[in-house]
């Protein structure tokens, strides 16, 4: 099936609320995303990040408007096919391991599949390999760490073959160290395999390696862009309660402090090789 | 608190720990079946041996096979001592009111006393050389026949291997509660009775919440993998019946057979 214009994801006049709830979560929400883009979706809590990753995947029922993945319309006939298509990994690494083991966690969503077990085998093989975790193959879950067990749930959606990963704050129970190696893992991966990747993240350092920043506030998209576009405009992010990049903050301290540095966004390399110029200048 | 539950399973290479739980778990419940046809002391020395080759088999040292004794020792100590003071028969050696000591008793006490230790070094040779997911593997499969009278067999399995995932989580997450409780003032095991179980609310209201939340996440995730139910699942792991799980059933029946014969 071919796809319009590229998008893997096109969302139209999107609205959902909780049952008992007056207030909207998401309120006519519109969005397309194209295949092979790393997407980071930003905003304070109870934007309705979650909400909207658990739309796509059909977890949720939306009350009006339409989802489109990779072709087919969300509906209760294509929600299975859909699901095949995305692989979600949540955010607490301890209550998504569904198997006793390492490797009969990689492989649930193969028997859910019903994938053969010669083919089962070496597919969790290959995506133990994958994410470097083939010595803990026969662990069990209480004896991982929360980096490890986050690298088996990516392992468990990477056997899977997805076209779609979505991370719903996959990294943000992780320490700084696991977090790190659990995204260059990712975008190592992305790189690699070329599906999408949706994360959802409060890190704004990790926000800013996406090829496109969304940022959501009361259940609207309030921004959409590069991150180099997004960043810039920090009082904006600021006034919504969101964070800046750290590179960001130096720049708007070197402002204050009267040094003459560009009004525009850096990258941290960027920012290095500025300051080093900087340096020699004065 | 870990050793528990799954320190009880002792890692192992013997050919015990090799053999397919399914064969293992059948034979474990099929001994204590045929215990009951030992009567007189060649059955109960062939069945002590046959038992002893096994503990010998496994490799694990004596001593986990009496730690798996001890607890129940006063359950034994109570059965043989009612065996040896109310079984009348043979020559009475001593006579007391209602209690005698004959010689069917004493005879009985010891037979009673070698049967509870066979039953438990058998269950416990079980235990320490399967680990648990093997043993709900090998339920399930045992399990299977009854499929046909409506039973959700593969629900009850996938309860088993979750229920048994989740043990050192909430183990781990009943002593953070319990520190956390305690930095707050709680004294667990103090004051009376009632003080104490009182103690155990603020533990297991925090538990139960986590519990339910951990079950919805879980679904959650269950769910986004692609599961729907048992219908057109394969399986991952699969466990492959050898020679030595033949053999193992052959020499039961041989022994079985030698039991017939040698009981009066």
């Amino acid at each position: 099936m071919s796809l319009t214009d590229g998008n893997i994801i096109e969302i139209d006049n999107l609205s959902f609320k909780y049952a008992r709830q007056n207030k909207y979560i998401l309120k006519n929400l519109t969005l397309n995303i194209k295949d092979g883009q790393w997407i980071a979706l930003i905003g304070h809590n109870g934007s309705g990040k979650s909400t909207l990753a658990r739309l796509i995947d059909g977890l949720l029922k939306a009350e009006s408007g339409s989802i489109k993945v990779d072709g087919y319309k969300m509906n209760e006939k294509n929600i299975w096919d859909i699901r095949k298509k995305i692989g979600m990994v949540f955010q607490n690494p301890d209550n998504q391991f569904v198997g006793a083991d390492v490797e009969s966690d990689i492989a649930f969503g193969l028997e859910n599949q019903g994938v053969p077990r010669e083919e089962m085998v070496s597919r969790v093989a290959d995506a133990l390999k994958v994410v470097g975790m083939e010595k803990f193959a026969t662990h069990e879950p209480a004896r991982l760490s929360g980096g490890q067990k986050q690298r088996v749930a990516i392992a468990g959606v990477l056997a899977l073959r997805p076209k779609i990963i979505i991370l719903d704050e996959a990294t943000s129970m992780l320490d700084p160290e696991g977090r790190k190696g659990l995204i260059t893992l990712i975008k190592d991966l992305k790189d690699e395999y070329k599906f999408t990747v949706i994360s959802i993240t409060h890190d704004i350092d990790e926000a800013t390696l996406a090829d496109r920043v969304i940022v959501l506030d009361d259940g609207k998209i309030i921004d959409d862009g590069k991150p180099e576009s997004i960043f810039i405009k920090n009082d904006e992010l600021l006034n919504i309660g969101l964070d800046i990049p750290f590179v960001e903050k130096i720049r708007r301290e070197l402002t204050k402090k009267g040094v003459d540095i560009p009004n525009k966004y850096f990258t941290e390399e960027e920012m290095v090789d500025w300051l080093c110029q900087f340096k020699q200048k004065n | 608190m870990n050793k528990l539950l799954l320190g009880r399973y002792i890692n192992g290479n013997s050919l015990i720990h090799r053999m397919d739980p399914r064969s293992k778990l059948a034979l474990s419940f099929y001994f204590i079946g045929i215990i009951f046809l030992a009567n007189n002391w060649q059955t109960y020395l062939l069945l002590i041996a046959f038992t002893f080759l096994g503990v010998l088999l496994s490799k694990i040292k004596l001593s986990f096979f009496i730690k798996g004794i001890i607890p129940l020792v006063w359950l034994i100590l109570f059965t043989v001592l009612l065996q040896v003071f109310f079984t009348n028969g043979g020559h009475v050696f001593w006579h007391w009111g209602p209690f005698t000591l004959s010689k069917y008793g004493l005879v009985n006490g010891v037979y009673v006393f070698f049967r509870f230790v066979l039953i438990i070094v058998m269950s416990t040779l079980l235990t320490l050389t399967t680990s648990p997911l093997e043993i709900s593997d090998a339920m399930e499969s045992l399990l299977k026949p009854l499929k046909y009278l409506k039973v959700p067999v593969y629900e009850i399995s996938l309860m088993l291997s979750i229920a048994l995932r989740f043990v050192p989580t909430l183990m781990d997450e009943t002593a953070k509660i319990m520190n956390a409780q305690r930095s707050r003032g709680v004294n667990f095991g103090e004051g009376s009775l009632v003080e104490q179980v009182k103690a155990v609310i603020p533990i297991l209201i925090p538990l139960f919440v986590s519990s339910f939340n951990r079950a919805e996440d879980l679904a959650t995730a269950m769910e986004a993998r692609g599961y729907k139910g048992g219908e057109g699942r394969t399986k991952f792991r699969v466990h492959v019946w050898k020679m030595r799980d033949t053999m193992t059933i052959i020499a039961f029946a041989l022994l079985t057979i030698v039991l017939v014969i040698l009981k009066n």
